[in-house]
């Protein structure tokens, strides 16, 4: 347990820096029995809790007032089980995303979704934001790689969700908990799916001198009929972040923005689609098309995309990330519409992506200190999430709502939708203990007005930076 | 629509409607029966003193954007519709749940139903976008969107998908689409009925590294009735789909494990169609790995009904069991062993009293929890149990 200030400074923020909310007092069980234990005399208090795994996350989800404890999983890093004949299996909580692959990998198998803080997330962070990864656009995302979950529901009571033993039947419980962002309860093990590393794998990557033809050869790719494993976009400003750090991949620093396409399966299918790919490239005016066929240089391909994120801190102190969706046939319009309201606003947009399904990730470098520069990335970033909604999309794709686009929520959904989400959460938590001002507005949940002293909750705006 | 549905079925046109439909059924305190085409009426744990309300006139196509792979319809939506709208574009949406292709889009969806295909493609679990639907308590709820990728609030889709609607009416579904293969091949592979020889085939099949769209394992019953002719006893029919150069691999790699036979597609659809109107249906289930023990139980279970058909979804674990009824109830004998196999069980219809139910016993659960907070999910949606009460029997 942690309860001096100076300690708890590390939990105040998760992977976004804009929020930091001061915790008084973090929880570390070592395991089941004492998870179990701490959430019933957290219940038996009144206490509310949040969840929190690696505090990679980036919605502010795992962050705590001070009423409220924070749960820290990452203490719980036991792999429980691994059963190869039927390619699973079943991880505490606090088991390292790329650590879960890296013990399996002798079997050639692989756990599949790759969120970009691989290295450092939880799968039970996972669970709870429904993460995706470049890889997802073929192999799905977290959801369709959980196939069991044991919940401790806020009241202490252990549920156990899935089936690991045939199919799940009655109602999708196991659906509605994956992405609750922590607010249906806390997980004490789950079960995932383990996925058969591929016989033969090609990266493949392609220089343009438009964002606009690269967008074209998505679309086309897409619409050839492949499903490549992975399909990234970098513009021509993150490329230069890329190459000027230490993470340097060898991109074209005055391309105007690079696919990263990837494809896998059995030799014969990934020869012709490489071919396909890169054909594609070529007749939307691909100034160069790069394959790597071994591990080494994938890996390289591969590290400027992985370690974009991370390169953005040399640009300027502060950086906000968004993960609105759009349909892919938007792609060109949108990245134009964005390039548009960063000139508006005077402020530098860098676009990393997972082209492959419209999954955006604008990133805003900017100088916090200077608050006339934070009111123009906040018009920027509502700007541009009006306008992916607008284009028929969503406004998280990977990251969860968290705190971070609890605002955005009305843009998507009609009142009675939201009214629904408070009624599923009610149900699973009826006392609100669970990680209890995140995802849905206050306003939408017509039982939390006029909420008694059972329960305690902050309002969100106490948190906003 | 069967004449029986006309005659007694409130037929909804509209969202409106349906929300009408619901609240005086609330005012009333009468339940609803859901339906699409009426094709599954009596699949499910039998509803009693329900009128009937249909949704088959909300039938169209709302939009399609081809570049997109995605389309959204209404659910009264036959899948067969569904189907010839994307071929038009080279696409397809995968799923091929047992029963005809008249089924509608929002019963397949509600009811969750796999067939073949589930097992290359994923369950409509996988394939489900987004959906709006009417909810018992009266709201009209948009759940998730028509983008590929979507973590914005609680997963009402995964929660609605599946839920026989004891949550609320489906009226629209948005659904993900895939390009229709360069190729579409069947082969047909002898088994004995012994258990090592699938279980080897099974591992050695892996070992190569062969994706099949579908592998299901037919009883001879079942592959007589589905016209496959030249082979004896049990057996597995696979399915291959995707480019010329990876179909010709993965047939020449499964030829090399055994004796196979390319027949037509065709097949596949008798196979959908495969159940007579006289039969109890039940599903078993386990860990894949398991599937050859379960496969070889049901068989023994099933030897004093040789009339029986099954086949299994062999990559999903799932066996599914056709008991044919005699003056309109099956083989005590049979009921009484598969009621003790050692599976997870599920009743896809059978009169009442002959339906199996089984669920894996977790032994850490707290004790009645979970049915717990099914109920309360289940409040939380139709608080006047008027949404096919019952229907999830087991569920509760």
């Amino acid at each position: 347990m942690l309860d001096r200030r100076g300690e708890l400074f590390a939990y105040s923020a998760d992977g976004l820096p804009t929020y930091r909310v001061h915790p008084s007092l973090a929880v570390f069980p070592g395991d089941c029995e004492q998870l179990i234990a701490v959430v019933r005399a957290l219940y038996e208090a009144g206490v509310p809790f949040v969840p929190r795994g690696a505090g990679t996350g980036l919605s502010g989800g795992a962050l705590a007032s001070d009423d409220a404890v924070l749960l820290c999983l990452n203490r719980m890093t036991r792999i429980l089980e691994i059963d190869e004949a039927n390619a699973r299996a079943t991880v505490e909580p606090g088991v390292v995303n790329a650590r879960l692959t890296r013990e399996v990998a002798a079997l050639g198998l692989h756990y599949a979704p790759d969120p970009s803080s691989q290295t450092a997330c939880t799968i039970g962070g996972n669970v709870a934001e429904n993460a995706g990864g470049p890889h997802c656009l073929k192999y799905g995302v977290t959801l369709n790689h959980v196939i069991a979950a044991t919940v401790i529901l806020a009241d202490g009571a252990i549920v156990r969700l899935g089936n690991t033993d045939g199919e799940d039947q009655g109602l999708d419980l196991l659906g509605a908990f994956i992405g609750s962002e922590g607010c249906f309860g806390v997980a004490a093990d789950v079960t995932v799916r383990l996925t058969r590393t591929p016989r033969a794998i090609r990266t493949i990557l392609a220089d343009f001198s438009s964002v606009g033809s690269a967008a074209q050869a998505v679309s086309d790719i897409i619409a050839s009929g492949i499903v490549p494993a992975a399909l990234e976009m970098m513009d021509n400003a993150t490329i230069r972040a890329v190459e000027s750090s230490i993470y340097a991949a060898g991109y074209p620093q005055d391309a105007a923005a690079v696919l990263l396409a990837e494809v896998d399966g059995p030799d014969e299918g990934v020869e012709s689609d490489e071919r396909t790919i890169a054909g594609i490239c070529e007749s939307r005016g691909a100034r160069a098309v790069q394959v790597a066929r071994t591990e080494k240089d994938r890996a390289r391909l591969w590290q400027g995309r992985k370690k974009a994120f991370g390169a953005m801190g040399r640009i300027a102190p502060d950086l906000v990330v968004q993960d609105a969706v759009v349909p892919r046939t938007r792609l060109p319009q949108i990245l134009e519409e964005v390039h548009q309201i960063a000139q508006k606003w005077d402020i530098q947009v860098c676009n990393v992506f997972h082209a492959g399904d419209g999954n955006l990730h604008p990133n805003i470098a900017y100088d916090g200190r200077d608050p006339r520069v934070v009111e123009r990335v906040h018009h920027a970033m509502r700007e541009i999430m009006h306008a992916c909604v607008h284009a028929g999309g969503t406004i998280t794709g990977e990251h969860g709502v968290g705190l971070d686009k609890l605002e955005y929520m009305p843009l998507i959904f009609p009142h009675d939708s939201l009214e629904a989400m408070c009624a599923l959460r009610g149900a699973f938590d009826p006392e609100h203990r669970s990680n209890p001002s995140k995802v849905v507005p206050v306003r939408s949940c017509r039982e939390w007005i006029g909420v008694s002293g059972s329960g305690t909750r902050r309002s969100p705006a106490s948190a906003s930076p | 629509m069967s004449a029986t549905i006309l005659e007694r079925a409130v037929l909804a046109s509209s969202a409106d409607e349906v929300l009408d439909s619901i609240r005086k059924a609330r005012e009333s305190r009468q339940p609803i029966r859901i339906a699409g085409a009426g094709s599954w009426l009596d699949a499910g744990a039998p509803v009693n003193d329900a009128s009937l309300l249909s949704v088959s006139p909300m039938s169209g196509i709302v939009e399609y954007v081809p570049g997109d792979f995605t389309l959204t319809a209404l659910a009264g939506t036959t899948l067969d519709e569904i189907a010839r709208v994307t071929r038009a574009e080279k696409q397809w949406l995968a799923l091929d749940p047992c029963g005809s292709a008249v089924g509608t889009l929002g019963a397949t969806i509600a009811t969750a139903s796999a067939g073949a295909l589930a097992s290359g493609y994923g369950t409509p679990r996988e394939q489900v976008l987004g959906l709006e639907a009417i909810t018992g308590s009266a709201l009209r709820v948009t759940a998730g969107g028509r983008v590929v990728k979507n973590v914005a609030g609680f997963d009402l889709t995964r929660l609605f998908t599946g839920s026989w609607g004891t949550l609320g009416v489906i009226t629209q579904v948005s659904v993900r689409l895939r390009a229709l293969p360069e190729t579409d091949r069947t082969l047909a592979l002898s088994i004995s009925d012994a258990k090592s020889g699938l279980a080897d085939l099974l591992t050695a099949v892996r070992r190569a590294h062969v994706d099949m769209a579908a592998a299901e394992l037919l009883n001879a019953r079942a592959a007589a009735t589905c016209q496959i002719t030249d082979r004896e006893g049990a057996v597995l029919l696979v399915r291959l789909m995707g480019n010329e150069s990876v179909t010709t691999a993965q047939a020449r790699a499964l030829g090399a494990l055994t004796d196979t036979l390319e027949i037509d597609g065709s097949v596949w659809d008798r196979l959908r169609g495969i159940e007579a109107r006289q039969a109890a249906v039940y599903r078993f289930s386990r860990a894949p790995a398991l599937l050859p023990s379960l496969h070889a139980a049901v068989t023994r279970a099933l030897e004093s009904e040789p009339q029986a058909l099954t086949h299994a979804t062999v990559e999903r674990g799932v066996v599914r069991v056709l008991l044919p009824l005699h003056h309109d109830h099956p083989s005590e004998h049979a009921i009484d062993a598969l009621g003790r196999l050692d599976a997870t069980a599920v009743t896809e219809r059978a009169p009442a009293k002959y339906r199996i139910s089984r669920r894996a016993h977790f032994a850490a659960e707290t004790p009645g929890a979970r049915q717990a907070l099914a109920e309360r999910v289940r409040m939380a949606f139709d608080p006047d149990c008027i949404l096919n009460p019952g229907i999830l029997a087991e569920e509760l």
